[in-house]
């Protein structure tokens, strides 16, 4: 079975990324190799209403270009403070027509202060089918 | 020294296809590309690959807003847009957007901004406040106001349960209706009104006569109920169907200059804790017979309403175990303490009612011929095991 793996220093800077910018959603690029995420990159989140939204600024593109010229698989994550860690209608239609397929980490922070984070994985296609990938923490 | 420019086949440059875009360009990464400009590579491309137009370019020809160009890291937004020249060796890069976000729509975000900046309600709090279920029960003088700001606030599905029409002496409190709305069903109206205010929510319309044979029914499919009854048959129907079904109420009762709210939750109190008996028919006068200062239902209405958004958001303290009292002349507040009763018949510690009676004969009061005109008409006899129960302006 394919499983996506994330170390856990890379998961800890997700988290703490996702904190830092509460109540705003936070959004960032990831470079994959072999089904495992190898770096983690923040993005700005350049968004008019970052509470709701989140779209990269111009440094987060070139972040994206230069994962890519590396020869990294390139994922993208973001955080929804106050909702569950699923892709929105708005995420749907966004990322079905600008990077389908692609591999969606979502963070939410809607329990962190009782039961903690939650982190899922899910690729979304052009249709806006959005299909769960399986995550497993890793030793870093 | 001598400056060369290289036009046409002579000059190279590179096109960085993204991800997303590589099933389309037979899995290159980087395609090359003779045209002096960048709208001339990006047509080049399109030429070459069948499919990625579409991905570039809508309709028009126009770049699709998500597609980010960059010519050696400039954004092309920097330079001169499509008509950016290029030179032998320059990296054209195709990066769509990376965009997305929560639920709320753009319209949601300007429309709810005073409340997202709120600590205690922001993102989280106007999505509890999107995701509840409230009935109001009656669209009078309570059900007014306590249904535009419960609206207005955005709570996400609002029940309206009234048998009633729109009467030309409503209009002096009762400001869901408007004067064109004389003679219309007042669900009817306030569907209206609430989707002319603020059209993201959903409004079920119930019209008809909340009886012990349906309040159960109804009720179970919201969290919280709203009291905005004018008689004491309904007040109690309400209140033993609220208990029995474990349901908040946010319970409220006007009177010519005077007003009342409490919060019933289950296992605090209930109405009939405070009140084990209707008064003895005629010992109370209904708004229609002693009348009834229009704003004093505003007043009260709104405040059921805060207390309700306090209930779903789960901040501050409710009048929970608590009668809010308001004479609208002196404009004093009073709060008492009230509690539960552990006789009470229904939410006592042993209750003796443990399904709906039937609350005319309880009042005392014969059911209004209105309601018998009414229910016959409707021919359904065999669901008649209660008596109705009037609902309608307070």
């Amino acid at each position: 079975m394919m499983m996506i793996e994330l170390p856990r220093p890379l998961a800890d800077d997700l988290v703490r990324h996702a904190r830092e910018a509460q109540p705003d959603e936070v959004c960032g690029v990831l470079g994959l190799r072999a089904e495992r995420v190898v770096r983690l990159e923040r993005a700005r989140n350049a968004a008019a209403t970052p509470t709701v939204r989140f779209t990269f600024d111009d440094d987060g593109y070139r972040r994206v270009m230069q994962l890519e010229r590396e020869g990294l698989e390139i994922g993208i994550y973001h955080s929804h403070p106050a909702s569950a860690p699923y892709p929105s209608a708005t995420d749907r239609a966004e990322m079905s027509a600008t990077w389908p397929d692609c591999l969606q980490l979502m963070i939410s922070l809607r329990h962190d202060a009782t039961t903690g984070p939650e982190v899922k994985a899910y690729r979304i296609d052009r249709n806006g089918v959005v299909s769960v990938e399986d995550l497993a923490l890793v030793d870093g | 020294m001598v400056a060369s420019v290289t036009v046409g086949e002579t000059m190279t440059a590179k096109v960085y296809i993204p991800t997303p875009f590589r099933s389309l360009t037979e899995k290159q990464a980087r395609v090359e590309v003779h045209s002096g400009t960048v709208g001339g590579a990006l047509d080049e491309l399109a030429a070459r690959f069948p499919g990625l137009r579409e991905r570039l370019r809508d309709a028009q020809g126009a770049l699709h807003g998500y597609v980010n160009v960059y010519v050696n890291s400039q954004p092309i937004d920097d330079l001169q847009g499509e008509g950016t020249a290029l030179k032998d060796g320059d990296e054209v890069s195709i990066i769509p957007a990376v965009a997305g976000g929560d639920i709320f729509t753009e319209e949601q975000v300007k429309r709810y901004s005073r409340h997202l900046l709120l600590a205690d309600v922001g993102p989280l709090g106007q999505r509890k406040l999107m995701n509840a279920r409230v009935l109001l029960i009656g669209a009078g003088g309570l059900g007014s106001p306590a249904a535009l700001y419960l609206a207005a606030a955005g709570v996400g599905t609002l029940g309206i349960v009234d048998f009633d029409v729109v009467d030309h002496s409503n209009l002096q409190r009762q400001i869901l209706h408007q004067t064109d709305d004389i003679g219309k069903l007042k669900v009817e109206s306030a569907k209206e009104s609430i989707g002319a205010m603020n059209p993201n929510v959903n409004v079920e319309a119930h019209n008809m006569i909340l009886d012990s044979t349906n309040a159960l029914e109804l009720f179970k499919q919201y969290d919280i109920i709203v009291n905005g009854v004018d008689n004491f048959p309904a007040r109690y129907l309400a209140n033993d169907a609220a208990v029995m079904l474990g349901k908040t109420m946010v319970d409220a009762g006007i009177n010519q200059f005077e007003g009342m709210v409490s919060v019933y939750q289950p296992g605090q109190g209930c109405y009939r804790c405070l009140y084990p008996a209707p008064p003895p028919p005629g010992a109370v006068q209904s708004c229609a017979e002693a009348g009834v200062l229009g704003v004093l239902p505003g007043i009260v209405g709104s405040v059921q309403a805060l207390e309700t958004i306090k209930l779903i958001l789960g901040i501050g303290e409710p009048l929970i175990g608590k009668l809010l009292l308001f004479d609208a002349l002196t404009m004093e507040f009073r709060t008492l303490r009230t509690r539960r009763d552990p006789a009470c018949p229904v939410c006592g510690d042993h209750p003796t009612i443990t399904a709906l009676i039937d609350y005319h004969e309880f009042c005392g009061i014969p059911q209004p011929p209105e309601l018998v005109e009414q229910r016959a008409a409707e021919e359904d006899s065999h669901v008649r095991e209660a008596e109705p129960v009037a609902v309608g302006a307070s």
